[in-house]
């Protein structure tokens, strides 16, 4: 005989200017199984610029993944998870007789699959993939999508030989001629995740800090509640969860205080960290509560803007990024930018650990997602935009193979990968972008 | 505010379509072909092969460099689904085996495995997206198979009204054939809808044509002493016991497509071509018809058999090279790139 009342799958603690989703619990599932009961499948695409290092990327074989090449040796210990793809082909970011402009055409045309029009006035693009999605099943969670990045960076003028910065500076278009800029500052991300959907005013913020009081405290009563009704096995995932959240908000004070001790005038936004991996952790925990939450299912996270200058000093490179890549085949300054694209998988790896860690269902977040990472450039120097460097974390709900290397033939379009990936969210689409088909062998079957 | 620099317009982009490895006379078109970029009248942007073998990409790729250098600026050789693979050939064999001094192969490849190929349509489609508009030229000089595919593709006969000329293709027997001939029957239902749904005005050489005028064999011997190796006289002298001329049948649309106000042939009037279900071919006369097929005229033909063998005995134009890394020290294997501390 079935007693216990299954606990909505959106329930929330409340408390003054606060609303914290929860993650999906053990109580939650109906006690009669359903599909209702499965977790949520996640898709999300994590956008490095400035194309790869492919000599260190590309490992030298097909099929079941072995070691991995040097820049993506952060993601060793989760190699059953990720997928590698080889000679996908973004034509669309291909000049096309547009003369210069690779870097604003490879970001435009990444998730659009669409030739943007070379403008730094009128920009006219396509329709995202993720927006797709998130159009047609964002209903279902608080954020229909969410927008992130790192790098601060202007949506107005010419940023690449013409191409608009709208073009290099985001990767998610809802229309043909708006995209959707990222969220760069933690503080605000926290305020929309955690917040009733009005930002706190710079009062409020000082007041908060002033008596160190975290959202949790806003919510201890519901909490306690809760707690009471759970059992044990869902009282520590509700408990790492919290945990988790608490930690956050003590990244971003830090991270506060960092900031007004380098200079309390800079222009900087306010809660970024001064350290890249920093910024790079705290975006992720809180994109990891989004997910676990269930708040939303589709997130573009543009690392870098395309193009960017960017120095590493972190890593002891304190040349650009971008003046790197153009290595004219010096080895050292190849090196230089392998370094620096592994720097980025380490703090990607790190992510993909973290989502692998938590349990959801019969499986982990990771489990239940579909993280694409990759470039709009394959090599950098000379900007090509065929095999681009392209790797998916996770499985998507037991639907990709994972631990294993597959490579197509040349000009397959990487719309295909997309429009595969959108049936697997439930949009079913007959054609997107340049595609010409499904992509095959991604699956289980 | 739009800031697109438009260049100047190129010599028009030919994309060939072809069963490369199954007759001389593919052989022999494509060289004319790279004849033909050598004199700056026009630029082969795409090769499809339509037999499906890989060692025919291998073979199309091999001649391609032997012509462009390793460097080729060509998109990768597009190759029809090899499933069930079609045999070796003796043209295939005789490239792909042939020996240089040093026991290694004689014509360089990038294609190992069907990955290094691409998938036709989408490599023909691709194509056409980087050429001006109406400076393009289809040639299909095989079964139709990768032409339909590309029609089947969602706004690939927009593409094509826009970019495409005119397509010439070989193919059938005209005004009507007795018999069907091979590159209609190898595919009848492609050469069907190409004939019914392709946008742009097509141009066609029945097999009467090339049957009129031989390539002289003669020209394999005396025209080609300038290479150590070459893949057409190597092709050429495996396809037949040598001495022989043969009908030039893929010659006189690739020629036509490039030169067609030389006048080599004459032209039929507007009309249409049916595909019989049998495979057969029926041309009818209809005003405004986007169709006409090839007409042997007899007073070009030493002419035509002229440029034949100017074209199709030519030097490479200009190899192309690779630029080399600048380099001091080889290239560390990619396990010996340190990576960033604290990831060992």
């Amino acid at each position: 005989m079935i007693t216990r009342k299954a606990l909505p799958r959106r329930t929330f603690l409340r408390g003054a200017g606060t609303s914290i989703a929860l993650p999906f619990l053990d109580s939650m599932v109906p006690a009669l199984a359903s599909s209702a009961g499965k977790p949520p499948v996640r898709m999300a695409f994590v956008y490095v610029p400035n194309g790869m290092d492919m000599r260190n990327w590309n490992p030298s074989y097909e099929g079941p993944l072995r070691e991995l090449p040097p820049i993506l040796k952060p993601l060793e210990p989760y190699r059953q998870d990720i997928t590698l793809l080889g000679n996908l082909t973004h034509n669309n970011g291909r000049a096309l007789l547009d003369g210069p402009g690779d870097h604003g055409r490879c970001c435009a045309s990444y998730l659009t699959g669409v030739h943007p029009r070379k403008t730094f006035a009128d920009i006219k693009n396509g329709i995202s993939c993720d927006q797709i999605v998130a159009n047609r099943i964002g209903g279902a969670t608080r954020f229909p999508s969410l927008e992130v990045g790192l790098e601060d960076a202007r949506q107005a003028g010419d940023c690449d030989s013409g191409y608009s910065c709208a073009y290099t500076n985001n990767l998610a278009w809802r229309s043909e001629t708006q995209p959707l800029p990222p969220v760069l500052d933690p503080r605000a991300l926290f305020e929309r995740l955690f917040g009733k959907g009005v930002p706190m005013s710079p009062e409020a913020k000082h007041r908060q800090a002033k008596f160190r009081r975290g959202i949790l405290d806003y919510v201890i009563s519901d909490t306690q509640k809760l707690q009471a009704n759970l059992g044990p096995t869902d009282r520590r995932k509700l408990d790492e969860y919290l945990t988790s959240i608490r930690e956050i908000e003590r990244q971003l004070e830090r991270a506060e205080q960092d900031n007004a001790q380098i200079d309390p005038g800079m222009e900087k936004p306010y809660g970024v960290p001064a350290d890249f991996a920093e910024h790079f952790k705290l975006m992720t925990s809180m994109i990891t509560v989004a997910f676990q939450a269930d708040q939303t299912r589709v997130l573009t996270f543009l690392v870098t803007r395309e193009g960017t200058s960017r120095a590493y000093r972190e890593i002891g490179i304190a040349d650009g990024h971008h003046p790197l890549t153009h290595h004219r085949n010096d080895v050292a300054t190849m090196d230089k930018v392998a370094r620096i694209n592994s720097y980025h998988v380490q703090q990607f790896a790190e992510w993909v650990g973290k989502l692998k860690s938590i349990q959801e269902g019969d499986g982990s977040i990771l489990d239940n997602s579909m993280i694409v990472y990759g470039a709009g450039l394959a090599d950098g120097n000379r900007h090509s935009h065929e095999d681009l460097p392209t790797l998916i974390a996770g499985r998507g709900g037991n639907f990709i193979r994972g631990g294993y290397r597959r490579v197509y033939r040349r000009e397959t379009p990487m719309s295909n990968l997309f429009l595969t990936m959108m049936d697997r969210m439930g949009v079913n689409v007959e054609d997107f972008g340049d595609s010409t088909g499904r992509l095959q062998g991604l699956d289980l079957a | 505010m739009q800031s697109a620099t438009v260049p100047a317009k190129p010599a028009p982009a030919t994309l060939l379509d072809t069963d490369m490895g199954t007759s001389i006379d593919d052989v022999l078109a494509l060289a004319m072909l790279f004849g033909l970029e050598g004199t700056g009248e026009s630029r082969l942007v795409a090769i499809a092969v339509s037999y499906p073998n890989l060692k025919a990409a291998v073979f199309a790729d091999s001649v391609t460099r032997f012509y462009t250098g390793a460097g080729s600026r060509l998109l990768p050789i597009g190759l029809a689904s090899p499933s069930p693979a079609a045999p070796d050939t003796p043209i295939i064999k005789a490239v792909l085996d042939r020996r240089d001094g040093q026991g290694g192969p004689a014509y360089a490849s990038a294609i190992h495995s069907l990955n290094d190929t691409a998938e036709p349509h989408a490599m023909l489609r691709n194509a056409l997206t980087a050429q001006h508009d109406q400076n393009a030229i289809a040639v299909c000089i095989g079964p139709a198979t990768n032409l339909h595919k590309l029609l089947d593709l969602r706004g690939a006969k927009e593409l094509i009204e826009r970019k495409v000329r005119y397509l010439v293709m070989m193919g059938g027997s005209y005004p009507a054939s007795a018999e069907p001939e091979y590159n209609i029957k190898t595919d009848i239902p492609a050469a069907k809808k190409v004939f019914a749904e392709w946008p742009t005005p097509v141009v066609v050489s029945g097999a009467e044509t090339g049957n009129a005028i031989l390539f002289p064999g003669a020209c394999i011997e005396k025209d080609f002493t300038w290479a150590e190796f070459h893949p057409v006289v190597d092709a050429y002298r495996a396809y037949q016991s040598m001495p022989y001329d043969t009908p030039s049948w893929d010659l006189t649309a690739a020629l036509y497509a490039v030169r067609p106000q030389e006048n080599y042939f004459k032209l039929s009037a507007p009309g249409a071509v049916a595909v019989q279900d049998d495979g057969r071919t029926v041309f009818t006369p209809t005003t405004g018809g986007r169709h006409r097929y090839l007409i042997v005229d007899p007073a070009q033909k030493d002419r035509v058999i002229a440029v034949y063998r100017e074209l199709v005995s030519a030097k490479p134009a200009r190899p192309r090279r690779v630029p080399q890394p600048r380099q001091q020290e080889q290239p560390k294997p990619p396990s010996q790139v340190k990576p960033p501390a604290g990831q060992q």
